[in-house]
């Protein structure tokens, strides 16, 4: 076998890729969607100040209680401009952060309350506790 | 919602990472690597053909006299200075967050640009290289020869310095407390400087080219670009065949050490994204962040010592040697695995190169957050058009990293049937290439599940 060949079969590899790629658009990946935390909210909780979206979009239930932070790595999926809703039930101070483009950063307060954002560029998005230290949920967005 | 400050960042920029691989993508690559890994032990040529002594391809004599004429390294040698301390304004002037360039400068321009560069260029990091330029610079104020040290350099040491300073390096982005802080770039940079300036002074030029950390990265890599010299002689500047120019690699002790590093943090840092990695080992360590380096460095050490351990037991997994030659091949296969690393680490780093990058050069436009733009690009908006196109980016991924395998086959077939007895031509060199397949299985999982 001469190089030439070989380069021949590895084009021929990198073919079958593209053929594989081209009628491969997906439908939008299915939606999880969340019951509220099963953590009860403390007393002293005040209602969130953001009406919650009832309709469509994905939403996350993150409880911070006694230094630790629920769910840790879990993953979702979501589409590009879906409105994405963190619901926090917390009994401390914290800063969440999206690592998305660009970065955002949301302070939680002792009690509940929901941020809601959307990713404009296609990605594995990553949300972490910083005060805690983890990753509370992996999000694939895709286009 | 405010911006982030000085956050935890993956990798120390920040950011989103690759949507994961689509299964199939990954699965016709594995399957093509299996294909063609064994098209080559069945069907390649028997007697060996790459060979970094060929002649090649002579470059007009123009180019050689221009590349090697003292104006041109010091020119050279003034950017990378200038360059890296414009980073350092940034590293020690500029506020921390999102707009400072230094953390990018650092992790994606230096780390996975070096790649690029080298792979396309040849070896210039050894003209752009700041603290070769600095040593440079040092020898000719005390009027020194800068070839030669105070000492000569230990040869039982070999490619170890480098091996555990690049060992250092992914430590710091993969594992350490804070990768991305305006304080470890300072550390790095001045330890970096220190380090090469003052073991350049006592070992001579030997220093940069065995304990270099990123001369010794980017000379591995640019063992597979087309360009080389004709001979340790005549050092006119000629085009060859990217795997001869590989096969005179020089090996040295420490060789697998420093692929092994390469390969096994590339692949630790696919792994800790895998569901198991964030949803098991992560409830081990979260909420502790002594415990979180502890892990994470015993993962990356685990990964490292893997893909050495397995790979020097296949490349000695042949019949008729001595004791002595096969204690040798590890060392003489070792660089067949380069093109595995830069096709893994490209594919890996890719859209964090090209997009990382991007956000990088514009921080760095302004590194004193004073409102500089000297070049004209910090108003430029970053481009994600390969994120946005994702099945272009796994087809670039995918063919990447087989491309990789193919030519690290290859490379370890040839050297294969040069050094071994023609019995054991196709047994010999079948454990190196399962090992090889897996490596390459491996990435493609990682790729696809992290």
């Amino acid at each position: 076998m001469t190089p030439r060949t070989l380069t021949l079969l590895v084009v021929a590899g990198l073919l079958t890729l593209v053929g594989c790629g081209t009628d491969n658009d997906r439908s939008p990946s299915e939606v999880e969607t969340e019951t509220p935390a099963a953590t009860p909210s403390t007393p002293e909780a005040t209602p969130s100040a953001t009406p919650r979206l009832e309709a469509g979009g994905l939403v996350i239930t993150v409880s911070i209680a006694d230094g630790k932070v629920r769910p840790l790595g879990k993953a979702y999926d979501a589409t590009v401009g879906e409105t994405i809703t963190v619901d926090v039930t917390s009994d401390a101070e914290d800063e969440l952060h999206l690592h998305a483009e660009p970065e955002q950063s949301f302070d939680v307060t002792p009690g509940t309350q929901s941020f809601r954002f959307e990713v404009d560029v296609p990605g594995s998005v990553s949300l972490e506790s910083h005060d805690i230290g983890g990753t509370i949920a992996t999000i694939d967005v895709r286009p | 919602m405010t911006v982030a400050g000085e956050a935890l960042l993956a990798h120390g920029v920040g950011g989103s990472t690759d949507l994961p691989l689509p299964l199939e993508y990954a699965m016709i690559g594995a399957a093509w690597a299996l294909a063609i890994s064994f098209a080559v032990l069945a069907l390649a040529w028997r007697r060996p053909r790459l060979d970094p002594s060929t002649p090649g391809i002579a470059l007009p004599l123009r180019i050689t006299l221009t590349v090697d004429s003292g104006p041109s390294h010091a020119l050279l040698g003034v950017l990378g200075v200038g360059f890296t301390s414009w980073v350092a304004l940034a590293a020690f002037g500029g506020e921390p967050g999102p707009t400072n360039g230094a953390p990018g400068a650092f992790y994606v321009l230096l780390w996975v640009g070096i790649v690029p560069l080298s792979l396309l260029c040849g070896h210039v990091w050894a003209y752009l290289s700041p603290v070769r330029a600095l040593h440079g610079a040092a020898c000719w104020a005390l009027r020194r020869d800068p070839v030669a040290g105070v000492w000569n350099y230990p040869a039982r040491l070999g490619y170890w310095p480098a091996a555990l300073g690049l060992l250092a390096f992914v430590w710091t982005e993969l594992a350490s407390p804070d990768p991305g802080a305006l304080a470890t770039v300072r550390v790095w940079l001045i330890g970096y400087v220190a380090y090469g300036v003052l073991g350049g002074l006592a070992f001579g030029r030997r220093w940069f080219e065995r304990a270099d950390p990123f001369d010794v990265y980017a000379a591995f890599v640019s063992a597979l670009s087309p360009f080389g010299r004709r001979s340790p002689d005549d050092r006119r500047i000629v085009a060859r065949n990217p795997l001869s120019n590989l096969a005179g690699l020089p090996v040295d002790r420490g060789i697998v050490a420093v692929v092994a590093v390469l390969l096994g943090s590339t692949a630790f840092d696919s792994a800790t994204g895998t569901s198991w990695w964030m949803t098991q080992v992560q409830t081990w360590y979260a909420g502790s962040p002594g415990l979180a380096v502890a892990y994470k460095t015993l993962g990356l050490l685990a990964m490292v010592l893997l893909v050495a351990l397995v790979f020097v037991l296949a490349a000695r997994a042949t019949g008729g040697l001595t004791a002595v030659q096969r204690r040798a091949m590890p060392g003489e296969l070792a660089h067949s695995l380069v093109p595995i690393v830069v096709g893994y680490v490209g594919a890996h780093y890719l859209s964090y190169l090209v997009e990382k990058g991007q956000r990088t050069v514009i921080a760095l436009a302004d590194p004193l957050d004073r409102g500089w733009d000297l070049l004209g690009f910090g108003g430029l908006q970053t481009s994600y058009w390969l994120s946005e196109h994702p099945h272009v980016l796994a087809v670039l991924k995918v063919g990447l990293v087989l491309t990789g395998h193919v030519l690290g086959v290859v490379a370890a077939h040839d050297r294969c049937i040069r050094v071994l007895p023609r019995a054991h031509h196709l047994t010999g060199q079948l454990a190196l290439m399962l090992v090889m397949v897996g490596y390459t299985f491996l990435g493609l999982f990682l790729l696809f599940a992290g």
